[in-house]
Order: C-alpha cells, then structure tokens, then sequence
C-alpha cells in the first residue's frame, strides 16, 4: 500500500530543447512509496524527458522535479542518493564481470564494505545465472545485462527508482522475471517510475498509469479505475486522436 | 569517491587490449633503444677517446715548443658523448658539439658528425625521451579519447551520474587514471631500460642517475597530463568516440608533428637574423678597413726573428682584427641565442616540445648544455689567457708584445704541460637545471589547467543521455 509521502514529484515541469522542440509540457505527476507509475506513449512523447530531468540530466526549462522532498536542480547530489536508475539497454562495463559492475556501482551509490556474498545474493535475487556472477559483461545477452542493471538498482537500496523502457527488447521469459522483481521492490515500499511502451506490462504491475502525447500527460489512470476500462483501447484511441494543438 | 572512480577507470585501462599493446610496444621498443645505446655509446666513447688522446697529445707538444704557440694555437674542442644519452639525446645531434678557441678567444662552434656515411648523420635513436614523445605521447591519447563519448554510446555514464557523484569528480578520476596507467605503461619499460645499461653497459646507478629518472618521470608525468587533458577534451567535445578519435589524432599531429617541426619557419618569420653570408661581408669589410688604416709597417713578419721591433705594430693590428672580428660575431651569435630562445619558448605550447626542454634540463643535455659550455669555455679562455700571460710577464726577454695569432712577439719558453689549466666539463648543477626548467614547468601546469578545466566546462553542460 503505497504511503503518503511522494519520493518523486514533477511540478509544472516543461522542457523546450535548444533547437526549440517542446518535449514537455507542464507536467505534474506524484509517485509515492509502495507505487509503481507507467508512463505509457509514442516515441518522442516525453517519458525519457522526464527521467532524464528527474536525474538532472537536463535542465527544466519550468518546474520542478523533487525525489524524496529535495529540488533536484537545486541539490542534484543529495536528492540522487534516493533514487536508483535502470536504463534500456544497459551496455555496463563489458570487460567487468558482473561483480565488478555491481561492486562500482554500488560503491558509487554509497553502499561500501560489501563482501563477494552480498553481491551474489543481489544477483541471485534477480535471478542472473550463478555462473555469470564472475563472467565478463560483454559475453551477457539484453536480458542478462537487464537483470544486473536492476541488481546495481537493487543493491543501492534507494527509496526511489526510475526505469527507462527497461523492458524492451527482453523475451517475454525474461521481462516477466524483471517485472517480479519490480514488484518485490514495490513490496519494499520503493516509489517506481517506469517508462514504457508495453501497455499489458503497465497494466499488469502499474498502480497508476499515465499517458503522455506531444510532451503532455493527457491521461492518469488508477489501478481501481483501470479494473473497469480497456487500457488498450485507451491508449490506441489516444495515439489515433488529432495533434494536440500548442 | 574519487578512488572508486579511480580504480575502476585503472582497472578498465589495464584490462584493455589497448594497454597489452600499447606496453609490448614500449617494453620492445625500451629494449632496442637500450641495446642499440649500449653499442653506440660504447663506440662513441672509444672515438671520444681517440680524439682527446690526439688532443692532449698535440697541447704537450706545443708546449714543449713554447708557451706562445701553446696559446696561439686555435683548438676544436669535442663535446664529450653523454653518459646519459639514453635518457634523452636532447637533440644534440643537430646542435653544435665543437667549441675553437685559443688561450685569446673563444671562436666559434661547430658541428662534428664523424660519422662514415653522411646519410646516416641525422638518424633518431631511440632513447627514452623519443619513444615517451612520440609512442606514449599517442597512447596517452588512446586512454582518453573515448573517456566520456565511449562511456555515453555505452549508456554507462548516466548509470553512473544517475548517483551523487559529481561530474568533476567523475572526469578527475577519469583523467587522473589515465595519467596512472601511462605510468603503469612507461615505469616498467625505464626499469627493464636501467637494468640492460647497467648490466650490459656496466653503468653505476648512482644518485645523479636515480634523480635523472626522477626528473624524467616527472616530465613524463608532466607531458601524459597534457595529452590525457586533450584526450579528454576530445571526448567531451564530440557525441561519439570515432568523432573523439579523430579530434584526438588531429591534435598529436598537430603538436607533436606540426608545431615542433615549425620552428624554423617560426624563427625566421617571427625573429629574423643576419645570414652568415651577410656577417662574413661585414667581418671582410671590418678587417680590410682596419688593415688599410694601419701603420705602415703593420705587415712586417720575420718568424725566425720573432722580437723584431715591427712586430709589436703587427702584434697590434692581430688584437684589433681579433677584437673587431670578436665584436661582430659575437652579435651575431647573441642574434643566434635570441632567436632561438625565443621560437623555444613558442614552440612550448606544444607538450611535445615542453617535455624535450624538460628532458633536456633533467639530463643536463642539448641547448642548455651548449649554452652553459659555451659560457664555461669563455671563463676558461679567461683563465688560460691569464696564465699565459703570467708565464710571459716572467720571461725576461720577451717584449710582451701580445699578438693572438702568431707564434712571434711573446716568450719563447716551453712550459710544463701539467701546470697548463685544461678545461673540463661541469654538468649543470640541480639548482641550473631547475631553474633552466622552471619556465617550461609553468607552462605545461598552466596549460594543463586551462586545457582540463576547458574540458570540465563542457563535461558540465554535457549532454549525458
């Protein structure tokens, strides 16, 4: 049950790039603890624009993102030690084992003084072969680098994670194996913000559900609400519906 | 922070195949150079020998003919090869390393190649300075280049600025590294270098050695910087790491090819002199206006009656000539010095050439060698001029007329050859050759600032994604 308190909140958050592309456009969305949010769209919609201001990536040109109550903008260091990134298609360190990865990431994260077991038991959890733990990252298929993307997220132990498409291109095998962990973690109380194009997924693990067109948010939708309306049918009559007007 | 960030990077360096590469080649090419020292070292010291034995053989003889033809006698001087020219040549091969003087005048300098085949004078050895110049100058590059453009194609950049970690920090760790793993790349290759020239050219490691090396590890030290701050500036300047390997290859051209060869069209433009034709002209026409002017009688010479009364008019007309023909080349090698000094100190915008003039002071090599012999001939000409003319001022029949070019006019005494004054060659001292590389150290810390905080503006408005 997700808490009171939002980890991650856009306010009136808007991003006009320099060749004057606005790819977002006052957006205000919450996440709290123990909830998962999909952020459902076309390409170019807005959902890695978002994550990425939430990360200070980039500058906002209006608004405001805070993880755990801090201004990111304001203080990008203190606010990213509450917050855990899983990207699409994470590459990683190919000439690391996989410990390896896991061992700098969380060292960059804060977590020290971890031993070899502690790193095996994260990589165990997400359920990465037990003999890739001490292989080279480059030999690993999409799937496999997935799961230790979300093993150096599970290991930092943030309040507060953003994925990014983190399940495309994966095998249905393998994206429901990610999607358990994504629920072990909103069993954790972890506030997860997940960019995705995979509707059923979104409906599936998604306690809220937002659509995003031109850089807008122009659909929110509950779990409980959800029980009662066709998300597909939601999201295609919106992909098919005319060009929002500036 | 910043040892996780530094460890990891020195890690990713040294699992890398560019690093396998980039250490067989030095480790090869430290062997070679070192061997190829040992032989020709060896060889040059032989024929040094030779030539100072024939030196020293020719001063006893004329002093035992006497003391005036002992200090008339215009001598070429060979520099001695250095024990430590494999450190660095310092590119003494193009300078001059033969010093004329008499006990009246240091002449001029001159370049001896005494070598068999004249296509062969202007070969580069292969000493420390020219393979860290030229190899490690590129593999510094190579560490670099794809630091921040490689890391964003990988996506692991964001990954790992997704964490309180700043961008500073972030592109420290990752310069500094990469400054640690040229070390990793250059400190077993002087290590294997020392021991095939102490083993095989019996050298003594002694405490001048140990702190040459020192010196030289910290010009290298000094040189990587440079290069890892402009590798690093390519990286962040371009969105992919092919675009950052270009840039990074267009600047080693650019300072380690063009700039260092642009020094003579440099001085020439910027600094021009009198051509040596145009000083020969105006030596000819000083001689022949003090010759016409003289008195007449100035010419008369009879060498088998040296204290002829007219030979004190020629005596005069000789130290005239010398003096005029002193005072014009002396300008025009004080042109010389100037000219140089000053494309040298251009020409330090290029790391390359910061690391040559560094290296040079660490080995007490090259121009400030040359400088510094060429002042120490001038003090000596002093003192053997002066004991010259002791020895006269004691001979009672001489009429101490003092002519700098001819066996007449002065004693006619021999002279005992141990007490004749022999020059001897002092390296520079640790404080000279501090001093003569203080300026190239703040120019190379100077322009590693400006070239990584360059580089760590554009980190910060980086796009990461």
């Amino acid at each position: 049950m997700a808490n009171q308190k939002p980890l991650l909140k856009a306010e009136d958050l808007s991003k006009r790039y320099e060749d004057g592309v606005l790819a977002l456009d006052h957006i205000n969305l919450e996440v709290r603890g123990g909830e998962v949010y999909c952020l459902l769209g076309a390409n170019g919609a807005g959902k890695t624009t978002t994550i990425n201001l939430f990360l200070n990536f980039i500058p906002p040109t209006t608004g405001t993102c805070y993880i755990n109550g801090i201004d990111v903008t304001k203080d990008p260091l203190e606010a990213k030690k509450y917050v855990s990134f899983v990207s699409e298609n994470v590459m990683l360190y190919g000439n690391f084992t996989a410990r390896q990865n896991l061992d700098f990431f969380a060292k960059l994260g804060g977590k020290r003084d971890l031993d070899k077991e502690a790193y095996y038991q994260v990589m165990r959890r997400v359920s990465l072969q037990e003999k890739a733990f001490e292989q080279r990252v480059k030999n690993f298929s999409k799937g496999m680098r997935q799961k230790l993307g979300i093993s150096i997220a599970v290991i930092k132990d943030a309040p507060a994670v953003l994925l990014d498409e983190p399940t495309a291109g994966l095998d249905p095998k393998a994206a429901e194996e990610f999607l358990e962990i994504l629920g072990e973690l909103k069993g954790e109380g972890k506030a997860i913000l997940m960019s995705t194009h995979d509707i059923f997924r979104a409906k599936e693990i998604g306690d809220r559900v937002g659509i995003m067109k031109e850089g807008r948010l122009v659909m929110e939708r509950s779990r409980e609400e959800l029980q009662y309306e066709d998300l597909v049918k939601i999201y295609i009559d919106y992909m098919k519906s005319e060009p929002l007007t500036a | 922070m910043l040892k996780t960030i530094l460890k990891r990077e020195i890690q990713h360096n040294l699992y890398s195949l560019r690093f396998m590469i980039s250490l067989v080649l030095v480790l090869g090419v430290f062997i070679v150079g070192s061997l190829s020292f040992v032989r020709n070292h060896q060889a040059a010291l032989e024929k040094d020998r030779v030539a100072r034995t024939e030196f020293v053989d020719k001063m006893k003889a004329d002093a035992a003919l006497n003391a005036t033809v002992l200090a008339v006698t215009k001598r070429n001087y060979p520099l001695r090869p250095r024990d430590n020219g494999f450190i660095s040549d310092a590119k003494e091969k193009y300078l001059p390393n033969e010093i004329v003087l008499s006990a009246w005048n240091v002449f001029s300098f001159h370049s001896r190649s005494g070598t068999v085949n004249p296509f062969l004078t202007k070969h580069d050895e292969l000493n420390w300075s020219f393979i860290i110049g030229l190899i490690v100058s590129f593999v510094t590059l190579l560490f670099t280049f794809d630091a921040v453009s490689g890391e964003k194609e990988s996506k692991t950049l964001a990954l790992a600025l997704a964490n309180s970690v700043s961008r500073g920090t972030l592109l420290f760790g990752k310069y500094l590294s990469a400054i640690v793993s040229i070390l990793f790349v250059v400190v077993p290759g002087v290590l294997l270098s020392l021991l095939i020239i102490l083993v095989f050219g019996r050298a003594q490691f002694t405490p001048t050695l140990a702190a040459e090396t020192a010196g030289f590890l910290l010009a290298v030290v000094l040189m990587s910087a440079s290069f890892a701050a402009f590798g690093l500036l390519s990286s962040v300047l371009a969105r992919n790491a092919n675009i950052s390997l270009l840039m990074a290859l267009s600047f080693w051209l650019l300072f380690v090819v063009v700039i260092p060869n642009s020094s003579a069209f440099v001085a020439k433009r910027f600094y021009p002199i009198e051509s040596s034709e145009a000083v020969l002209t105006k030596v000819d026409a000083a001689l022949d206006d003090l010759s016409r002017n003289a008195p007449r009688g100035s010419w008369a010479m009879q060498s088998q009656n040296p204290f002829m009364p007219l030979h004190e008019l020629r005596a005069n007309l000789r130290r005239k000539r010398m003096q005029a023909e002193k005072a014009i080349r002396d300008a025009y090698y004080r042109g010389m010095f100037h000219q140089f000094e000053r494309t040298r100190l251009l020409m330090a915008v290029s790391p390359i050439a910061d690391f040559e003039y560094l290296t040079e002071a660490v080995v007490s090599g090259g121009y400030p060698r040359f400088r510094k012999v060429w002042e120490d001939f001038h003090i000596y000409q002093g003192q053997f001029l002066a004991f010259f003319q002791a020895l006269d001022a004691r001979d009672p029949k001489s009429p101490h007329w003092f002519n700098p070019t001819e066996d007449v006019s002065t004693t006619r005494q021999p002279v005992a050859f141990e007490t004749v004054p022999l020059f001897q060659e002092k390296p520079m001292t640790l404080s000279n050759r501090l001093l003569s590389s203080l300026k190239y150290l703040i120019i190379s810390a100077v322009f590693i600032a400006l070239i990584f905080s360059l580089s760590y503006v554009l980190f910060v408005r980086y796009d990461v994604r």
